[in-house]
């Protein structure tokens, strides 16, 4: 893998370069981590400023993980609480797995996103607020009385009030842009003043504003300036003197080349390196815009050179059919969606099941029923995963645990889809899709093949004939003299592959198609305990995006005394063969869900095992003392 | 359809083989007897056969419904799938093989009803491809319930006192369709109208929609009774373009002259009358077809992972 120009090794101590530098008059204080959230309207570009503020910490060398929590309408109403847009960071020197239980620092640009974010910032934290947003309008809107920064609101908190629009006025001033184009760059002065704070580097910002505006010089240079006013403003001290700037150590992690991934961009990479390795030509990825699941139908469009055909079909329902037509023509077909468009997809499903065809179903999940809430993270879909089809319709169903993660959970999804021929679903989230964290890239010479085998030898040939091992049926692209057969929903002899209605061949094909998908469970790995050991006093198990702070909390726990281990679930259709009696093993289980319990059922049902859910519905990840703190309550701590 | 690439057979090699009827031939059709698909299976395999199309290149994808079971007693490759939504299945097998011949076989409940949203949207994207609707006026499969395309009154298991709405037209349906290439009707109970439409939608480079009228025995035998035993309720349309069968003066004497370049035309002659219109209706190559718009660069294994790897050191850190 040859370097770009953007890419520089980690892990090597290059960001002590970035801290020495920078210092501004008083001494930088030393911290492990630290969490700040940016929050304005969803028309304050927020979300570029916090990835810009990770991109430059993960340049420097911290871990990070950052959290994008955006409102549902595009431009909610100026000012309003429900437009309210945020990005979390959470980077440090240490191991970070979560985007942070509480802030350190909140960067408000009006009223309202000081209203429903303050309450997440720990107390001492500090805030730093653009005053002059603080008008009787803007109070008004966010059902402020009077003024949170002249009564006593904040005072359990630092507060640092400053005049940011009148600051980035003036900054860019010189310009010549519009009074309204001045005001746009206010995000740039607070992102300019964060990286000061912190001993951030402004040199990928710089490029990445000069590429984004080439054909606008005027405003590419107001943007540069208001990001470097706000930079001087800490550097020369004209902040008030109980404000200091943070070092922070480069995080601790094995050299190697890294970028900053989302879940959805590691899943798309992560699906095409699976193509690859299964020695197929091309993707054809068949999809229907719905938030979360839409940035990777984005993602998967800018891959064309790459062998993916993208179709923005006319609905779910098309979407899966194109994808299970591409794979019937000896391509892989994948399909991606979310609530909604995934319950409209499970007709197909069905077929695919039936007709025994390779399909991946990306689901990146959110918080329902029905439209529910959209931009809003959940794991509600697991049973519907399982068991949402008509029929005995079994299938493979594994869980990506974070953004980074989602790479290797694709790729085994194609793996399992083209060697068993089934569908497969990979269930993600909301949080997956938007999250980021660094990622070592892999080198994709050295990534495992698992090369498909289409059949080409009419000799004995019917479409249901089975490979003794894995039960699966041959694979036959079209083209192949000799082999012409049809496929489809109508069960089919096991004997002949021809259409058949008795009873007895009925029973016998649910029977073998379960067991087909059971046999899984002799591929994958045993369950492993992810920190803690076998037969401890109480074990945490969770699947999917809870994975950080059940880490997290486990660790904390452990490190207090406590007798806890975590074991996280990637395969949940089929369960890996050693769950049962790993379970067993505990005195008490806990199973930390985003949903009113659905893996404790199975589990539960599965295993006979008086498994307890610790469920949380809020549209929001754990946080990691919720978890520390349902972990002391059950060992009576 | 346009044939290019090769068989795996073909590469390279020179193909000696041919093909007669019976090399088409699947399983044995189970329609009733008197059913118009057993018409149209034989002109779809006589089109096989003249055109000497490889088995292994042909593709038959259908929906659900009397009419779907087409694929079975066919000989090639086929796909049967679910009810409405042959048309995007058949739109994946092009996506990942535009060099096969792909044939879809709809009823009008599966096309018009339950498939309708696809229906106008595989029109549009204009994919290489021959869709035969085969409009028997009522839902066969699940025993006589109304479907879009039953005529008005006419009674039905769903609507004993006859039908309460007028019928949807689907020439005209798909005349309204923007990109709409190729769009022609025919009769079963006319082969060599039959096979001549079938030929030509074939030979059409794009999305060729044809709606075949046709006769079932159980549920509607009345409803195209008069078309058949009167052949002047019949207007053929006629062109050097279009479709013209001089064998066929004798019988259907009622003629128009109808350019198929013209739209405008086609949509005067997709009105509703008392006349039933045979032809082509509407015929340009000249349309944008999805799967050229949509053809991937030509890159090798190794180029692509070159690429990936470029991609992904992009913004690496
Ligand atoms: C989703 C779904 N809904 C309903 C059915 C039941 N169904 C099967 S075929 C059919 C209609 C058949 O009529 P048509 O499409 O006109 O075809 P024909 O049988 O007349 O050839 C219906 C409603 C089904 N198979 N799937």
């Amino acid at each position: 893998m040859s370097p770009s120009s953007r890419a520089a090794k980690r892990g090597n101590g290059d960001g002590d370069a970035v801290s020495a530098r920078g210092r501004g008059l008083r001494p930088r204080e030393i911290r492990d981590a630290t969490v700040i959230r940016f929050a304005g309207d969803s028309g304050d570009g927020i979300q570029l400023t916090g990835s810009q503020f990770a991109m430059e910490s993960a340049l420097a060398g911290s871990d990070i993980a950052t959290l994008p929590d955006y409102p549902a309408e595009i431009r909610a109403p100026a000012g309003t609480t429900y437009g309210v847009s945020a990005f979390q960071v959470h980077f440090g020197s240490t191991d970070i797995k979560t985007a942070g239980d509480e802030l350190d620092v909140l960067v408000a640009f009006n009223p309202a996103a000081l209203k429903v974010n303050v309450q997440d910032l720990r107390i001492g934290g500090m805030v730093i607020a653009d005053e002059s947003s603080f008008t009787d309008r803007n109070l008004r809107k966010a059902d402020y009385e009077s003024s949170p920064l002249d009564d006593d609101t904040l005072a359990p908190y630092q507060l640092i009030k400053l005049d940011i629009t009148r600051l980035t006025e003036e900054a860019v001033k010189a310009f010549g842009v519009s009074a309204k184009e001045a005001r746009r760059s206010r995000n740039l002065w607070a992102l300019g003043l964060m990286l000061w704070m912190y001993g951030r580097d402004r040199k990928a910002t710089v490029e990445w504003l000069s590429q984004k505006f080439a054909k606008q010089p005027d405003v590419k240079n107001a943007n540069i300036a208001a990001l470097n006013a706000g930079h001087a403003f800490g550097e020369t001290a004209e902040m008030p003197s109980d404000v200091v700037g943070y070092t922070i150590a480069p995080a601790d992690v094995a050299p190697g080349l890294y970028r900053t991934v989302t879940g959805t961009e590691a899943t798309a990479w992560g699906l095409l390196a699976g193509v690859r390795a299964a020695g197929l030509g091309r993707l054809v990825f068949g999809s229907y815009p719905i938030t979360p699941a839409s940035p990777l139908l984005h993602s998967m469009a800018r891959l064309a050179d790459y062998g993916v055909v993208t179709f923005q079909a006319e609905d779910e329902i098309a979407a899966i059919c194109s994808a299970i037509g591409a794979s019937y023509g000896g391509a892989l077909g994948v399909t991606s969606s979310s609530g909604a468009g995934v319950a409209l997809k499970t007709e197909a499903l069905g077929l695919a099941v039936g007709a025994e065809i390779p399909l991946v179903i990306v689901n990146a999940q959110r918080a329902g029923p029905s439209t529910g809430m959209p931009t809003k993270t959940e794991q509600a879909d697991l049973l519907q995963a399982l068991h949402g089809r008509h029929g005995d319709a079994p299938l493979a169903v594994i869980a990506a645990n974070s953004p980074s993660d989602c790479f290797e959970v694709a790729m085994e999804a194609v793996r399992l889809a083209t060697r068993y021929m089934t569908p497969v679903i990979m269930l993600s989230d909301a949080y997956l899709a938007n999250a980021a964290e660094p990622w070592a890239i892999p080198d994709m010479n050295e990534l495992p093949v698992f090369p498909v085998e289409f059949r080409g030898d009419p000799e004995g040939f019917h479409p249901f004939l089975r490979n003794s091992e894995t039960l699966a049926r041959p694979w036959v692209r079209p083209g192949t003299p000799g082999l012409e057969h049809r496929l489809g929903g109508l069960e089919r002899s096991h004997e002949t592959g021809n259409i058949s209605y008795d009873p007895e061949n009925h029973a016998r094909m649910t029977e073998m198609r379960a067991a087909k998908i059971a046999g899984i469970a002799n591929d994958i790995p045993l369950q492993a305990v992810e920190i803690g050991r076998e037969g401890s006093a109480l074990a945490v198990v969770g699947w999917g995006s809870t994975y950080g702070p059940i880490y997290q909390g486990v660790r904390r726990a452990r490190d207090e005394g406590s007798d806890v281990s975590h074991i996280h679930l990637r395969y949940l259709s089929p369960f890996p063969r050693n769950l049962g009696d790993l379970l067993k093993s505990f005195d008490r289980i806990l199973v930390p869900e985003m949903n009113a319990g659905q893996l404790v059922h199975l589990l539960r049902s599965e295993y006979i095992l008086p498994a307890e859910g610790l469920n949380k519905v809020r549209g929001q990840p754990f946080k990691i003392a919720e978890i520390v703190e349902a972990i002391r309550t059950r060992l009576g701590e | 359809m346009t044939h290019y690439g090769c068989s795996l057979l073909s590469c390279g090699v020179i193909d000696e083989r041919t093909f007669e009827m019976d090399d088409y031939q699947g399983a044995v059709a189970r329609w009733c007897p008197g059913c118009g698909d057993h018409s149209i299976l034989t002109a779809v395999q006589r089109l096989l056969e003249e055109e000497q199309l490889k088995p292994e290149e042909t593709v038959f994808v259908s929906g659900i419904g009397c009419s779907s079971r087409f694929p079975h007693y066919l000989n090639t490759y086929g796909f049967h799938g679910l009810h409405g939504r042959a048309l995007p299945v058949a739109t994946g097998v092009k996506l990942e093989r535009p060099e096969l011949n792909v044939f879809v076989v709809m009823g009008d409940g599966d096309c018009c009803s339950i498939g309708a949203g696809h229906w106008i949207h595989a029109t549009r994207y204009n994919v290489d491809m021959v869709a035969l609707l085969l409009d028997n006026n009522m839902y066969g499969l699940t025993k006589g319930q109304t479907s879009p395309t039953t005529p008005l009154h006419f009674p039905s298991n769903t609507q004993p006192r006859g039908t309460y709405l007028e019928a949807l037209n689907p020439v005209q349906a798909t005349l309204g369709v923007t990109n709409a290439s190729f769009v022609a009707q025919t009769a079963e109970w006319i082969p060599a109208h039959l096979y001549e439409t079938l030929k030509a939608a074939y030979h059409h480079k794009g999305f060729s929609f044809v709606r075949i009228l046709q006769r079932c025995p159980v549920y509607t035998a009345s409803v195209y009774d008069e078309a058949v035993r009167k052949p002047d309720v019949i207007e053929m349309m006629v062109h050097d373009d279009g479709i013209y069968l001089p064998d066929l003066d004798q019988i259907y004497k009622q003629k128009i002259v109808h350019n198929p370049k013209d739209i405008d035309g086609a949509r005067r002659l997709a009105e509703v009358t008392e006349r039933v219109r045979l032809g082509v209706f509407y015929r340009n190559e000249a349309l944008p077809r999805y799967e050229d718009l949509r053809r991937l660069p030509a890159h090798t294994a190794e180029e692509r992972v070159r690429l990936l790897s470029e991609e992904l050191d992009r913004y690496a850190v």
